[in-house]
């Protein structure tokens, strides 16, 4: 009696196992969108500036234009023959679908926004994706009396000697601005912080 | 006759149940590796990317930096040069290609402050944002325009023009008044003065990091 007990409980149990073990690969979620660069990868990507693409320099016959400003925005001009898609759907299925699509079949993708500073958080997602087809036009867009017009785009340039400001100051009131100068701090705050430190022994 | 086929099948239940078991066990040890997602999902930082809350505008910066808010840490993406020529005031230099640089981890990674990234336009600020909010990196923002912005809003304001609104002469007299408590009108000298000390003070090298391991014990 008590052998059959024994039996009956490891029968049990193993049927028990198989279940868990059936649920946990029926549960099972893929991930759906997986990063495949790194960030130190992103990051050297990011300092090539290979992404970004003059409008005179897209091969028009194997690209796609790709608006990524709201739709209102895209109602009222665009680029030829571009596609609308605001950066905040762009990891929807279909918009992966389509650039799936598109990546196979070998065509470059060219993200536009107002500026190539609006187009560039859904490329740097994208790109971190795998979708290495993806660039920025290197333009500033704008709508000129119902003509959409594609302007160049200095990125990053300063655009003015910030210094010369503050030597254009008005000479007349010296008196009061020499008690002011010294306001301009450049403190340099030290951070420090953060030391983690795992808690020490004891019993 | 159905007890019989039963009772064969049951004398069978071992063998049977000891080969599911294997073949679930061999069923686990083939599943493909999937790819884990670290730290924060694609989804994830796309509804970050949307949340305007990233971005300060400079005149939010200048009120904060006049009313010396204790709260905020500036961080300059830019060139050592270009951060010795001109950076706002009280900012670090940590410049955009070494942000993933462990040094610099103890300013962008920490609860405390909230940290404040720009660059010339807002593109470079932007990508580092990207980037580090990727690590999970909490409280960062980015200040929309970058230097370029600030020169254009608080250094050098548009003047209003008669048709505008109220608001516009407002905030016009406080971008003026900011210019002026960042030190735009006051005499050369005293920028001359000010550049010989700006080289000086770049003065970043972060020693930190002191991970310890745990100690004794029992």
């Amino acid at each position: 009696m008590k052998e059959l007990e024994k039996t009956k409980r490891i029968s049990i149990s193993t049927v028990i196992f198989i279940l868990v073990i059936l649920i946990g690969v029926l549960t099972f979620k893929k991930p759906t969108n997986v990063y495949k660069k790194t960030n130190s990868e992103t990051l050297a990507m990011v300092n090539t500036q290979d992404y970004l693409v003059d409008y005179t320099d897209v091969d028009q016959s194997n690209s796609v234009f790709i608006d990524i400003r709201e739709r209102f925005e895209y109602s009222k001009g665009h680029i030829g023959e571009a596609l609308n898609m605001p950066t905040a759907d762009i990891l929807e299925e279909q918009s992966i679908s389509m650039f799936d699509g598109l990546r196979d079949a070998g065509k470059t993708i060219v993200f536009y926004g107002k500026t190539p500073n609006e187009a560039n958080s859904a490329w740097m997602i994208l790109y971190q994706l795998g979708y290495e087809n993806i660039k920025i036009l290197n333009s500033a867009t704008q709508l000129v009396d119902n003509r959409f017009e594609v302007t160049n785009y200095d990125l990053e340039k300063p655009i003015a000697n910030y210094l010369e400001i503050f030597n254009n100051g008005n000479p007349e009131n010296s008196e009061d601005t020499q008690v002011l100068a010294p306001v301009t701090p450049k403190k340099v705050i030290a951070v420090k912080k953060k030391k983690k430190r795992k808690p020490e022994g004891g019993c | 006759m159905i007890n019989r086929n039963l009772a064969k099948i049951l004398a069978k239940r071992y063998i049977i149940l000891a080969s599911l078991l294997l073949i679930a066990a061999l069923g686990l040890v083939l599943l493909p590796a999937y790819q884990k997602n670290e730290h924060v999902t694609a989804e994830d930082l796309l509804a970050k990317v949307v949340n305007p809350e990233r971005y300060v505008t400079s005149d939010d910066l200048a009120h904060k930096i006049i009313a010396k808010d204790p709260s905020i840490l500036l961080i300059d993406l830019r060139d050592e040069e270009e951060y010795a020529e001109y950076t706002l005031a009280g900012a670090l230099n940590i410049p955009f290609d070494a942000i993933l640089n462990a040094d610099y981890e103890a300013y962008l990674n920490q609860g405390q402050y909230d940290v404040v990234l720009f660059s010339n336009d807002d593109f470079k600020a932007d990508q580092a944002w990207l980037i580090l909010t990727r690590l999970d990196y909490k409280n960062l923002h980015v200040l929309k325009g970058g230097i370029n912005g600030w020169y254009n809003t608080i250094l050098n304001p548009p003047e209003p023009t008669e048709n505008m609104a109220k608001e516009a002469f407002e905030r016009y007299d406080f971008r003026k008044a900011a210019a002026m408590y960042f030190g735009v009108g006051i005499k050369a000298q005293d920028n001359e003065q000010q550049l010989n000390r700006t080289p000086k003070k770049v003065v970043v090298p972060v020693m930190k990091k002191k991970k310890r391991k745990p100690e004794g014990g029992c």
